[in-house]
């Protein structure tokens, strides 16, 4: 068997097998949960109210009652639709949202949009769409001929931000979400399972065992098969969490489905609004090319993981005895990694500047940077760009991590100097 | 009798100090060969060098007919005066991976770990974590691990530190029968008393300079100072005179340095004219480790 081979399996199984691997597993999807409950919840907490402006050129609902935080106001009803649209909040006392209802059927009820600068929230939009639904169902009973029609008809309102002169669709937002989502698992996992190579190696140099195996195999050997076999465990943990979290939505799914029904007979409560933002949010999702970004992130994931595990493997050969001398050269590491999470924190925000191109080609920014970009739209010769750069960035570390680490492995008493680290990277 | 390993003008130079220089010598074959030398003065280097963890900056290391570099790893084995292990793994687990990463087949490993274990009395140690055995039996594990995949070629940076009489001195037969078995032995310690017991041939580097190589009955005649000890029945009066000078007084015995090489006769006669009643005569040579000491010295006050 190749020795590379082996060290990597001996890198995975003595990792996999360990208890806190798998505990951190199986309570990893339970926290995602969690996580991805809380901003619904914190949404709901946090409401401001919102007046929206409404107009009904259907005639069909001429009223829509006021809620909680919600409150719509008809006026206006004689100025042009596409003059409401763009101003909206600067008519009369100001609105947050314009609603328009088109001339539409009440089986039929297509075209509905809502307009507003910042991106409705989902419990607002729902809430809307049910009291809709709900007045089209009553209209529909009185009609004649009831097997013809369907009662309640889907209500589909379109949302659009308008933000400034542009408009963009709010699926966008959903979507960038989910890109900003990609780029900081992509953090996390560059930060946990770099650390894991630079503690392994570290220990491998201060248990001494290192002079056992580099007299068995060549000190790249040892170096890939340990960044190899720690990238493969952080895998296997995303492929369990993939696993676990379907198990998990099916399960819930199976053990509500009977009270999600319940809930969509009554009429607009809180669970209902609350459930369906849920099932919204899954259907958006849907929109959004989960394989491409899928496969995005996984060439990011790798690219940015062996980067900076290289990195990070070449530090631990640096550590000295004590602990705190690690530190010294872990920092600026760690320091390109927070940055890079903080220009992808400004990147979502505003994706066409010059920084957000350059963070996503340059190799050290771009595994966080870019997945968190492509959701708004990334030229493919840019991606291309960025990928070259990565897989080139990737071997360059690489091999220069490989240099230091096979003399500084070695290097016991004295403390390491910066200079002499250049020396190692470019010399012989 | 022919030459196992020559090394040949091996030079090794780390930025700013020249941890090898010139270093040339043989290792006869079927010796067990001392590999001297003080804290610091490259035994590491050079051990580092034939284990093909670095390459000498010049000079050539051959061992069985080519060039070390050529050689595979399969035929090294090296324990290292720091004895490292992964402590969270099992006995087992651990020499079956040392062993494969020398080219060992899986089932081979095993089978081969088992035997030495049981060999060394340690037969129920296969699941047990490195980290709960005492340190002796760490120290037995790693000789196991060294000795697995059957090396040609054998270094043992102190094997026997940390070893309590018991077990050192089962180490130590394994290492006569291994030498016994055609394997070459380099065998590096500071406790001179293991050298002269175990070694046939040293070689003795100082400041990464070979100061002193050759077998160890010839060192010791070359630097014998040509003190006698005479043991008496009852000690007589002496003094120093023509033919030697008192170096100590023991008890009934006395040491004497004689002042030209070849009159340990003249100095018998001496005694035995005065009617002393001599129990026992015969030459001091000088111990390794005084040997060691006293060319260390030289060498560093030039």
């Amino acid at each position: 068997m190749n020795k590379t081979l082996l060290i990597i399996q001996r890198e995975y199984i003595t990792r996999v097998r360990k208890k806190s691997f798998i505990i951190f597993t199986l309570l990893g999807p339970v926290f995602f949960l969690l996580i991805s409950l809380l901003p619904i919840l914190i949404s709901n907490a946090n409401k401001s109210d919102q007046h929206i402006l409404v107009k009904d050129d259907s005639g069909l609902i001429p009223a829509l009652p006021d809620t909680a935080g919600l409150y719509f106001t008809y006026k206006y009803q004689s100025i042009p639709v596409n003059t409401l649209k763009t101003d909206y909040s600067t008519i009369g006392e100001g609105y947050d949202a314009f609603l328009y209802i088109p001339a539409m059927q009440p089986d039929a009820p297509y075209g509905i949009e809502i307009y507003s600068n910042e991106q409705v929230s989902l419990t607002t939009k729902l809430y809307i769409e049910s009291i809709i639904a709900d007045k089209l169902e009553t209209i529909n009973l009185q009609q004649h001929d009831l097997d013809k029609l369907k009662l309640r008809p889907k209500v589909d309102i379109d949302d659009k931000v308008t933000s400034g002169e542009s408009q963009k669709e709010g699926n966008a937002a959903i979507a960038s979400a989910f890109g900003f989502g990609m780029g900081f698992i992509i953090y996390i996992v560059l930060l946990i399972y770099g650390t894991m190579v630079m503690r392994g190696v570290m220990e491998e140099k201060s248990s001494r065992i290192i002079e056992v195996i580099i007299s068995s195999v060549k000190p790249f050997q040892l170096m890939m098969g340990k960044i190899v076999g720690i990238g493969l465990v952080g895998l296997t943990q995303f492929v369990a969490w993939g696993f676990l979290i379907t198990i998990l939505n099916i399960i819930i799914g199976v053990l509500f489905a009977g009270q999600l029904s319940d809930l969509q007979q009554t009429s607009a409560s809180g669970g209902e609004v609350e459930m369906n933002a849920i099932t919204e949010a899954m259907q958006s999702m849907q929109n959004i090319p989960i394989g491409y970004y899928l496969s995005m992130f996984i060439i990011y994931f790798l690219g940015g993981y062996f980067i900076y595990a290289a990195l990070f493997a070449a530090i631990g050969s640096l550590a000295g005895d004590e602990e705190g001398d690690v530190q010294t050269f872990a920092f600026p590491v760690t320091m390109l990694i927070l940055v890079s999470i903080f220009i992808m924190m400004a990147v979502v925000q505003q994706p066409h500047t010059p920084l957000a191109f350059w963070a996503s080609i340059i190799p050290l920014s771009s595994p966080i940077v870019m997945p968190a970009l492509i959701p708004f739209g990334v030229p493919t010769w840019q991606i291309v760009l960025s990928i070259v750069l990565l897989f080139g960035g990737f071997i360059f570390t690489t091999f220069l991590a490989g240099r230091i680490y096979r003399t500084a492995i070695l290097m016991y008493g004295k403390k390491i100097k910066v200079k002499e680290v250049f020396k190692w990277m470019f010399y012989k | 009798m022919g030459d196992i390993m020559t090394f040949s003008q091996v030079n090794k130079r780390f930025s700013d100090v020249q941890a090898l220089q010139d270093v040339s010598f043989t290792i006869p074959e079927n010796t067990i060969f001392g590999l001297l030398g003080p804290n610091g003065a490259g035994k590491t280097t050079l051990i580092r060098i034939i284990t093909k963890i670095f390459a000498a900056d010049s000079g050539q290391i051959v061992f069985d007919g080519s060039d070390i570099q050529t050689q595979q790893y399969a035929n090294i084995g090296y324990m290292p005066e720091e004895k490292g292990m992964y402590k969270k793994m099992k006995v087992g687990e651990h020499l079956v991976y040392l062993g494969r990463l020398k080219g060992l087949k899986k089932s081979e490993a095993q089978d081969r770990s088992k035997y030495w274990l049981e060999k060394l009395g340690a037969g129920d140690w296969w699941n047990k974590k490195l980290e709960d055995l005492s340190k002796g039996m760490q120290q037995k594990t790693q000789f196991i691990a060294t000795v697995l995949h059957n090396p040609k070629l054998l270094i043992l940076d102190e094997p026997f530190s940390g070893l309590d009489p018991v077990n050192a001195e089962m180490i130590k037969n394994e290492i006569y029968q291994l030498h016994q078995q055609g394997t070459t032995i380099i065998f590096s310690t500071h406790r001179m008393e293991q050298v002269e017991e175990i070694c046939k041939t040293i070689a003795l580097i100082n400041k990464g300079k070979l100061i002193l190589n050759g077998e160890v009955t010839a060192i010791k005649q070359q630097f014998k100072q040509h003190k006698f000890l005479i043991s008496f029945e009852s000690l007589p009066e002496i003094e120093d005179n023509d033919l030697f000078t008192i170096d100590q007084i023991n008890g009934q015995s006395v040491t004497v340095q004689l002042k030209s090489k070849n009159d340990q006769n003249q100095v018998l006669q001496y005694f035995i004219n005065r009617n002393a009643i001599i129990n026992a005569y015969y030459e001091i040579l000088p111990s390794l480790n005084d040997i060691f000491i006293s060319i260390v010295n030289k060498a560093n006050h030039e």
